[in-house]
């Protein structure tokens, strides 16, 4: 009877078990099609980059042909015959924009952050309920005002309305605060001001060090956002010698650009692949620091 | 006595001193704010009721009171581009949360112990780091007609090609499926972080009870997900109500402006591509309508989470019961 | 990282600062293409090399400019001089910005020298608004012609040559049925329906704005019948689509192109070979289709874009701007060697009839494209042109896509439905506008 019993029990495990490696296989399966899903037209992208505009409009295939350096020379070389920019030189850009940008972001979200956490004083939490207020504000509203605003000041077609409005950006602001409420050690910072550090001292060699890997975190996010930034750009510059990567790209939006397929996939490629190869070094901090952003609020 | 007055005297002395710095450490983001955000926005409200337009400036305009507001409360074409929005936006998001909560679930089941979670996760994120500029025109290419791949791999059917993106349907659920793809990955990193961050001692003493990992999912799981799915839903929607690059740059509103977002119609006003634009007052004056909808949407949302919530909390007690 | 910044901050603000001085020793030109670049950079500056001022150029794209100009416009950030297209020339010539070009004040009036040098009279007109005269001119003519392909002709036709062709092509009807019987043989005659528009827009007897209306007329819904029409006759490629250039070639199926005069030496040349193709011509006809190319009217006389030069009220070096219109738009040593360089078509008369002779294409089979489009310009009504037409133009391609629906997705819209969506989409890109 006992034994049966036992025998029962092994064998409901084992039902049991055998449904649980199904469900598994299944999940896995389901995933790896959506992983598939996730790079396949990275794939083709990639593929067709290589391959010349009669193979691209021939088949579809995923071997890669010998087209890459014509289809680049042919990029450079119409973009410069129709008086546009090497894609380079947008890259540039876009660099100069988003470094800038990253670093004032992340720089002045620290000091505000610091500034919210080390000292007390009159109207501290009125002041941080905005801050937090404010990241829920839709920012595309004000577009219309924005640009009237950059006019106003004769701003446009210059790269400082995209950099300074950096300075306040409220969710690095938010992420670095929440950081900072569990690594600030209070006797650490007053043992540094017996030493006779100065406040903005202490901010600086003391802080700074501490809150390094946030501000990795953080940097990395606002580089995405800012490097990925169309809208803002696109209604501000004008002289296509200063367009950004995104500006150049939506170029092929007009059928004008778009006559050769080898160039359209070139180019996507050549603004595609360094954010894939920063992502594949960073995405556990990418990851780190979305999954900080959502639970904290 | 003496020493301790000095004392206090000095303690009063620095806080006022500290509280100094205080405003010092964030007054650069203040003043920033106010100046390329606060005064932005009073621009835009200040716009949306004047007559700035075509080749009048701020600088020599004037007050015409609510006109704009009156000529948009006619305009089909707006309340046509608000329906766009909420129909692709929708489109996108059951699906997005939908597959975001049962991948989420699965990673975080301590019984099916999915292995490579991690690995599989950032590469369901990876579409969300690359532009969206680069992304509409990828997906232009991926849906050329007529010899796009996707119509290549119709033909493989025996199908004729298709222009894909004229036909408003479709148009409509490539776009919703961009969006999709570009943010479930975010979505479900969102979940599993609030997944992980529920005590595992709640499970166990479920489990003690003798709860089924169903009964656990329903009864602890849900419920205290209840502030990040609020969160995800409101972001989505504030994001979602603003949808404007792939839009713009896939379909340029088309087919028959079926795909026009209400953003894509606000920059179209204002900055229009081939004349029919610099519409600043009225683009001002939708701009103020949509931000007034995205928050009655955020509170309404909220609102009814938090019905529910109370809602859920009842059912707990009664369970308990 | 605080030194990093405030090194930052420094070198943007001596950026920002080095931007605004430059302000008062330049010229600055804005235009949509490199083209008239060019123009300054090979050829004004080599005759001008001791300006006392720098020319300072920046190119903004076609599809932006208005957006980018206008705001700018009567401001201290707006250009010395513009280029502008033939979509909105006639925008900014009736704003009453642009500067006067006729003015006897300074004795230096080139609009007169441009009508004693026999300027195309459209071309000024064009230019030309009730309260400051000349305000635009250009250079350069942009008559339009039907090139045909001369193998084709002759299978279908049983000729190819030009009178011949042209009979067969005279009016829209004739067009028609010369489309039937291209069929026949396996040609399609068109690549898509989109090149039709421009054509037979220069049919219509008023301009798209009348009296600050829109005007819509009956012919509009003849244009919509004749491209459904048209439609399983052509290839049913975009304008400026792969495939519309891909059936510029050798191999193709596609009997003609409706294009201008820039359209032949910089569409029609260059997509007539193989990509790879390095030779100045091709001569085999299964990949190429050099030499194989006729040029007729066409159903229509008809001009297609063209670009204006400006100056703007608000500059400061007026002399500066007039020197360099003058030297674009009236110079003939420059436009001679313009035309030897580009081929392109001037709107000078005189140098017109001067060098027409010497053209002989062998792109065209020997055919003289010059003396063809000189007499092409002839027919052209500059009058049609208002400041709404590339709005207007826009909106009615969009409804014409649904109209026809070449795949056969959904239902076709109706022409009377296309219409209401049309004028509310007109109506709210320019509130300006009556719309009836």
């Amino acid at each position: 009877m006992v034994l049966n019993m036992k025998k029962n029990k092994v064998k409901a495990m084992k039902s049991d078990r055998t449904i649980l490696n199904i469900q598994r296989t299944l999940i896995y399966i389901l995933c790896v099609v959506l992983v598939f899903l996730s790079i396949i037209p990275f794939v083709i992208m990639i593929v067709n980059a290589t391959r010349s505009n009669i193979d691209i409009q021939g088949g579809l295939t995923l071997i890669p042909s010998k087209y890459f350096f014509s289809n680049y020379a042919n990029l450079t070389q119409t973009f410069l015959d129709k008086g546009d920019i090497h894609i380079f030189h947008a890259f540039l850009n876009s660099l100069y924009v988003t470094s800038f940008s990253v670093s004032l972001s992340v720089y002045f979200g620290a000091f505000v952050a610091y500034g919210f956490t080390a000292y007390e004083f009159k109207g501290k939490k009125a002041l941080f309920t905005f801050v937090i207020g404010v990241i829920m504000v839709p920012t595309q509203i004000s577009l219309v005002g924005f640009y009237q605003f950059v006019l106003v000041l004769g701003l446009t077609d210059s790269y400082i309305p995209l950099i300074i409005p950096a300075i306040a950006t409220p969710t690095t602001v938010f992420f670095l605060k929440q950081y900072l409420a569990g690594a600030y050690q209070k006797d650490l910072i007053d043992a540094a001001r017996i030493d006779g550090c100065g406040e903005f001292g202490i901010f600086h060699k003391i802080m700074m060090p501490i809150m390094k890997p946030a501000l990795a975190t953080m940097a990395i996010l606002s580089f995405v956002g800012v490097w990925n930034n169309y809208i803002t750009p696109n209604m501000l510059i004008r002289d296509n010698t200063k367009y950004l990567l995104p500006q150049f790209i939506a170029l092929f939006s007009q059928d004008f650009y778009r006559t050769d397929y080898g160039i359209v996939y070139m180019a996507l490629t050549l603004s595609v692949v360094p954010l894939l190869i920063m992502y594949a070094c960073l995405s556990q901090y990418i990851v780190r620091g979305i999954a900080l952003g959502g639970v904290k609020e | 006595m003496e020493i301790y007055n000095e004392e206090t005297t000095k303690k009063v002395a620095k806080k006022i001193n500290y509280s100094k710095y205080g405003y010092m450490y964030i007054a650069p983001f203040f003043i920033v704010y106010l100046l390329f955000n606060l005064i932005p926005l009073l621009f835009t409200f200040y716009l949306s009721v004047s007559d700035v337009r075509g080749f009048t400036k701020i600088g020599d305009s004037s007050i015409i009171g609510f006109e704009n507001y009156l000529d948009i409360f006619k305009m089909n074409i707006f309340w046509e581009a608000l329906g766009n929005t909420v129909i692709i936006w929708i489109l996108n998001y059951i699906p997005q949360i939908g597959m975001a909560f049962i991948l989420a679930k699965w990673f975080t089941d301590l019984r099916l112990r999915i292995k490579a979670a991690g690995i599989f996760r950032a590469f369901f994120y990876m579409p969300n780091i690359i532009t969206a500029a680069t992304v509409a025109m990828l997906f232009f290419s991926l849906f050329a007609y007529p010899f796009g791949p996707m119509n290549q791999l119709y033909g493989i059917f025996g199908l004729d090609p298709k222009d894909f993106l004229n036909d408003v349907w479709i148009a409509r659920i490539i776009i919703a499926f961009i969006q999709f793809w570009m943010w479930y990955g975010q979505t479900l990193i969102l979940l599993m972080a609030g997944i992980m961050a529920i005590s595992p001692s709640l499970y166990e003493a479920a489990m003690i009870d003798g709860a089924t990992s169903g009964q656990m999912f329903r009864k602890i799981t849900l419920p205290l997900l209840k502030p990040i799915m609020l969160f995800i839903l409101v972001t989505s929607l504030i994001g979602g109500m603003q949808m404007f690059d792939i839009p713009w740059l896939l379909t340029k509103g088309g087919p028959d402006y079926k795909t026009r977002t209400i953003m894509v119609l606000i920059y179209e006003q204002a900055f229009g591509r081939q004349g029919g634009g610099q519409i600043y007052n009225r683009s001002a004056a939708m701009s103020v309508i949509l931000f007034f909808i995205v928050l009655a949407m955020s509170i309404g949302v909220a609102y009814l989470m938090k019905e529910n919530k109370t809602k859920g909390k009842n059912g707990a007690k009664y369970e308990k019961k | 990282m605080k030194k990093v910044l405030v090194l930052m901050i420094a070198v943007m603000a001596v950026l920002t600062l080095s931007a605004c001085e430059k302000e008062d020793t330049t010229l600055n030109v804005w235009l949509f293409t490199d083209e008239i670049k060019g123009m300054i950079e090979d050829y004004y500056l080599v005759d001008n090399p001791d300006l006392p001022y720098t020319i300072e150029i920046s190119i903004t794209a076609s599809a932006d400019f208005e957006a980018k100009l206008d705001p700018v416009l009567d401001s201290k950030d707006a250009p010395d001089m513009v280029a502008l297209e033939a979509a909105f020339v006639s925008k900014y010539v009736e704003t009453g910005y642009l500067l006067p070009l006729d003015d006897t004040t300074d004795g230096d009036n080139i609009a007169q020298k441009a009508v004693n040098n026999g300027v195309m009279p459209y071309t000024l007109d064009i230019g030309t608004n009730a309260d400051d005269g000349v305000v635009a001119m250009t250079w350069q003519c942009t008559p339009g012609a039907f090139f045909y392909r001369r193998s084709m002709a002759t299978v279908t036709f049983g000729s190819d040559d030009p009178a011949d062709v042209q009979a067969e092509v005279a009016n829209w009807d004739k067009f028609q049925a010369a489309a039937t019987d291209l069929k026949a043989d396996g040609y399609n005659i068109i690549s898509g329906y989109g090149d039709l528009t421009n054509v037979f827009y220069a049919g219509r007897t008023a301009g798209w704005q009348v009296d600050g209306a829109l005007n819509l007329e009956d012919s509009i819904e003849d244009l919509f019948i004749l491209a459904n029409e048209i439609d399983p006759y052509t290839a049913q490629a975009g304008q400026w689509s792969d495939a519309w250039f891909a059936e510029m070639k050798g191999n193709a199926t596609t009997f003609g192109y409706f294009l201008p005069t820039w359209g032949l030496h910089y569409v029609l040349v260059p997509n007539s070979r193989p990509e790879d193709s390095t030779e100045t011509f091709a001569t085999d006809p299964a990949t190429s289709s050099w030499g194989d190319w006729g040029m007729v009217q066409g159903p229509q006389a008809y001009s297609w874009g063209g670009t204006w030069i400006a100056g703007l009220k608000t500059t400061d070096k007026p002399e500066a701007c007039k020197d360099l219109i003058e030297y674009i738009t009236i110079n003939q040593e420059f436009q001679n060697l313009w035309v030897l360089k580009t081929g392109d078509f001037v709107s000078n008369k005189a140098l017109v009839n001067s060098i027409k002779t010497q053209f002989s294409m062998e792109f065209l089979a020997g055919q003289n494209h010059y003396i063809m489009f000189a007499d092409f310009a002839e027919g052209i009504d500059g009058s049609l042109m208002t400041s709404i037409d590339g709005t207007v133009q826009n909106k009615l391609a969009n409804e014409l896509v649904l109209y026809v629906n070449s795949d056969g997705s959904g239902d076709d819209k109706s022409y009377a439905d296309c219409i209401a969506d049309f004028k509310a989409e007109v109506e709210a890109a320019l509130p300006d506008l009556t719309v009836a």
